[in-house]
C-alpha cells in the first residue's frame, strides 16, 4: 500500500514531461532567448518551423536491456546474478524482444507489466547487493537517486518520501518501500 | 487484490498522463495512396547531401547549464544505456552548451553506446533472437562490430564479411558468393522473405533509404514496362490483362506505379529461397502451381519477363548497373539517401518516433546534418560521427529544449 502511494508520487514526477521527464526545476529555458533558433532567428531570417515534434503522447519503457544495465549499475551486480532471475525470466512480457519467435519489443508500459516489474523488484530491493550499497532508507536515498536518476535528490523528492512512509515505523517495510518505489519509477524505467 | 490494481492503475495513469499508450513501430508506409499513372511521381524532396550551400562547420550550440543538461538527460539513456554521471552533472554545470557535444562524442566509446546501436538496428531490421536454426542474432553481432571497431556506417550493407557468434569475422550465412554486410545474413533474407521479393525490397529501402514505394524517379528510375512480367505493366484497370490480378489487389489497379521500381530492387534477391540461401538454380519463373509471387522449392517469382532475366540476379539499383545485391548495396550506399536516412533512424530511435513521426522530421534538417557528417570525413562516416552530428545540431536540441517550456 505505502509502496504505491510512493511510486504514484515518484511516477507523478515525471508526469507531463514525457520522454523528458528527468528535471524537476521549474526554470524556464532561456534557449531561445540565446540561440538563434526555430523560436529565436536573426531579425533579418524567416523562422524555420521546428525540425520534428516530439511524440508526447506516449510515454515509453525504456527498451529491456537498458532497463537490465540500469539495474546493474544501480545494485553493482553483474546483469545475470540470481536477483534477477524473475526480471530474466519475465523478458519478454517486460518488453524485450525475439523477432525470431515473432516478439517484437513492446515498451508501452501498462498496468499488467507494472505488476510483473515490480513482483521482479522485490529479490532486487531484498538482495545483500542493495543493502551493501544503501543501508538504509531514506537514509541513503541521495546515493540512491543518483544512480538510479542520475541526479542528486531534490527537496520535492524527499517531502514525498516523508509523507509516504510517515507512520511507517518497521526498517524493513520503510527500506522496501522506498526501493520498489525508486526502481519502479517512470523515471527510473521510462524516457 | 481489486485495490491493489487500482492503485497501480491510478499510478499508471499519473506516470504515463495519457493512460495506457500503444507504441506502433511500423505503420504501413504512407506513400502509396494517390500515385499517378504517369510514374513521373516525385512524392518527396530530393535528399542531396553534397549541397554546395550547407556549412562545413559544427555549430555552436549556446545553452545554459540546466538546458545542456536537461537536453542529454532526455538523450543519454538511448544512446549510451545510462543517465547521467555525476562528472558529466558537473560538466554541464560549469560548460552549458559547450560541454554538449564533448559528452556525446565521449560516449561514443562506451559499451552501451555499441548496445544501443545493435539494439536500433534489430528494431529496423526486425532480426533478434533465433528460429529454425537461423541465427537472428547475425545482424546486430555486424553492426556492434562496425560500430565498436569505428568502421564506417555504410559497411552495414557493404560489409565483406559477417561476425559470428564467438564475435569472430566469418562468412555471412547465405551462401552467396558475395558478402553485403546485413544483406546477406539469413536474418534479413528469411526474415523478410515474401512474394516476388516484396518484402525484402520494402526492407532494403525504409531501413537504408527511408523510403517506401513509390518514391521519387529521380531516384529510382522506373523499368521498362516491357521488360516486366504483364500483370505489372498495367497503370490502370484497362491496361490488366492478366487475370489474377484484375481483383485491383495491394496498390489497386496502378501495378506499374509500384512495381516499375520494386522490379528493380527485388531481382537482387532472386536467388536466395525463403530459408535465407543462395540458390544457384534459381530461375524466378512462377510456379504454375504456386501462389502468385512464388517460384519453385521456395524461391520467389521474378518480376522480369524475359527468361534470362528472370534467373539474373543483377539489376539496376537507383538507375545504375548492379551486378548482384553487393554491387547494388554499394550504390545504394553511396547515394544521397543514405546517410540523411540513418539521421533520421537515429532520431526516431531516440526519440521514440513511429516511422509515420519520422516521416514528418523535416528532409533539410537530415541533409543538412548528413553533410555536415560526411564532409568532416575523409571516408565514409561512422555511426559514431552521425550521431554526434545529429545531436550537437541546434535544431534538434531546439525541439526537445522547446518541448520541455511547452510541457511546463
Amino acid at each position: 500500500m505505502r509502496f504505491w502511494i510512493l511510486c504514484l508520487a515518484l511516477g507523478a514526477v515525471g508526469c507531463g514531461d514525457g520522454q523528458l521527464a528527468m528535471l524537476q526545476d521549474d526554470a524556464t529555458s532561456n534557449f531561445s532567448e540565446s540561440l538563434p533558433s526555430a523560436q529565436n532567428p536573426p531579425a533579418d531570417e524567416e523562422p524555420l518551423p521546428p525540425a520534428f515534434t516530439l511524440p508526447r503522447e506516449y510515454a515509453q519503457l525504456l527498451p529491456f536491456h537498458v532497463r537490465m544495465k540500469k539495474l546493474a549499475s544501480v545494485t553493482g551486480a553483474d546483469t545475470q546474478d540470481p536477483m534477477f532471475d524473475l526480471v530474466i525470466r519475465n523478458r519478454y512480457g517486460l518488453g524485450d524482444h525475439n523477432f525470431g519467435q515473432g516478439v517484437g519489443a513492446d515498451l508501452t508500459w501498462s498496468a499488467a507489466k507494472m505488476s510483473v516489474w515490480v513482483r521482479a523488484m522485490q529479490p532486487v530491493c531484498a538482495s545483500e547487493a542493495m543493502r551493501n550499497r544503501y543501508p538504509s532508507l531514506p537514509e541513503h536515498l541521495n546515493e540512491l537517486a543518483v544512480a538510479a536518476y542520475g541526479r542528486e535528490v531534490n527537496q520535492e523528492d524527499l517531502e514525498l518520501v516523508d509523507d509516504a512512509i510517515a507512520d511507517v515505523t518497521d526498517p524493513e517495510q520503510r527500506y522496501e518501500a522506498i526501493c520498489l518505489a525508486m526502481l519502479s519509477s517512470m523515471e527510473f524505467v521510462g524516457r | 487484490m481489486n485495490h491493489t490494481i487500482a492503485l497501480i492503475a491510478l499510478s499508471l495513469g499519473l506516470s504515463a498522463c495519457k493512460g495506457e499508450v500503444s507504441l506502433n513501430t511500423d505503420p504501413a508506409p504512407a506513400a502509396t495512396q494517390t500515385t499517378p499513372t504517369t510514374p513521373a511521381a516525385t512524392p518527396t524532396t530530393p535528399i542531396n547531401t553534397a549541397d554546395p550551400g550547407v556549412p562545413n562547420a559544427a555549430p555552436k550550440l549556446v545553452l545554459n547549464a540546466d538546458d545542456a543538461t536537461y537536453y542529454l538527460r532526455s538523450i543519454s539513456q538511448m544512446l549510451v544505456s545510462r543517465p547521467l554521471t555525476a562528472s558529466e552533472n558537473d560538466q554541464l554545470q560549469r560548460e552549458g552548451g559547450d560541454a554538449v557535444r564533448p559528452i556525446i562524442e565521449a560516449w561514443t566509446s562506451e559499451p552501451g553506446f555499441v548496445d544501443a546501436a545493435k539494439y536500433m538496428m534489430q528494431q529496423k531490421l526486425k532480426a533478434s533472437g533465433d528460429r529454425d536454426g537461423i541465427d537472428f542474432e547475425a545482424p546486430g553481432r555486424l553492426v556492434a562490430h562496425l560500430v565498436a571497431n569505428n568502421r564506417p556506417w555504410s559497411e552495414v550493407i557493404t560489409s565483406d564479411y559477417c561476425i559470428d557468434a564467438t564475435g569472430a569475422q566469418a562468412d555471412c550465412d547465405s551462401g552467396a558468393p558475395y558478402r553485403a554486410g546485413v544483406l546477406t545474413t539469413r536474418a534479413f533474407l528469411a526474415g523478410n522473405a515474401s512474394r516476388f521479393n516484396l518484402g525484402r525490397a520494402s526492407r532494403l529501402m525504409k531501413v537504408f533509404a527511408c523510403r517506401a514505394y513509390p518514391m521519387e524517379d529521380t531516384l529510382q528510375p522506373y523499368l521498362p514496362k516491357e521488360t516486366l512480367i504483364p500483370m505489372f505493366r498495367a497503370s490502370n484497370a484497362e491496361e490488366q490483362t492478366v487475370e489474377e490480378a484484375k481483383g485491383a489487389f495491394g496498390n489497386g489497379d496502378e501495378c506499374y506505379s509500384c512495381h516499375g521500381q520494386f522490379g528493380a530492387h527485388a531481382q537482387f534477391f532472386v536467388k536466395f529461397d525463403q530459408t535465407g540461401m543462395w540458390r544457384s538454380d534459381a530461375t524466378g519463373v512462377q510456379d504454375p502451381n504456386g501462389e502468385l509471387g512464388r517460384s519453385v522449392d521456395g524461391l520467389m517469382t521474378s518480376h522480369m519477363e524475359d527468361m534470362s532475366a528472370k534467373a539474373f540476379e543483377g539489376s539496376k539499383m537507383f538507375g545504375k548497373d548492379a551486378a548482384n545485391l553487393r554491387e547494388a548495396a554499394q550504390t545504394l550506399a553511396e547515394s544521397r539517401a543514405f546517410v540523411p536516412c540513418a539521421v533520421r533512424n537515429v532520431i526516431e530511435y531516440t526519440f521514440g518516433m513511429t516511422d509515420s513521426e519520422g516521416e514528418e522530421i523535416d528532409r533539410e534538417l537530415l541533409s543538412t546534418v548528413a553533410a555536415r557528417a560526411t564532409m568532416s570525413q575523409t571516408v565514409d562516416p561512422t555511426l559514431a560521427t552521425i550521431i554526434v552530428e545529429t545531436f550537437t545540431d541546434p535544431r534538434v536540441v531546439d525541439v526537445v529544449i522547446s518541448a520541455r517550456g511547452g510541457l511546463q
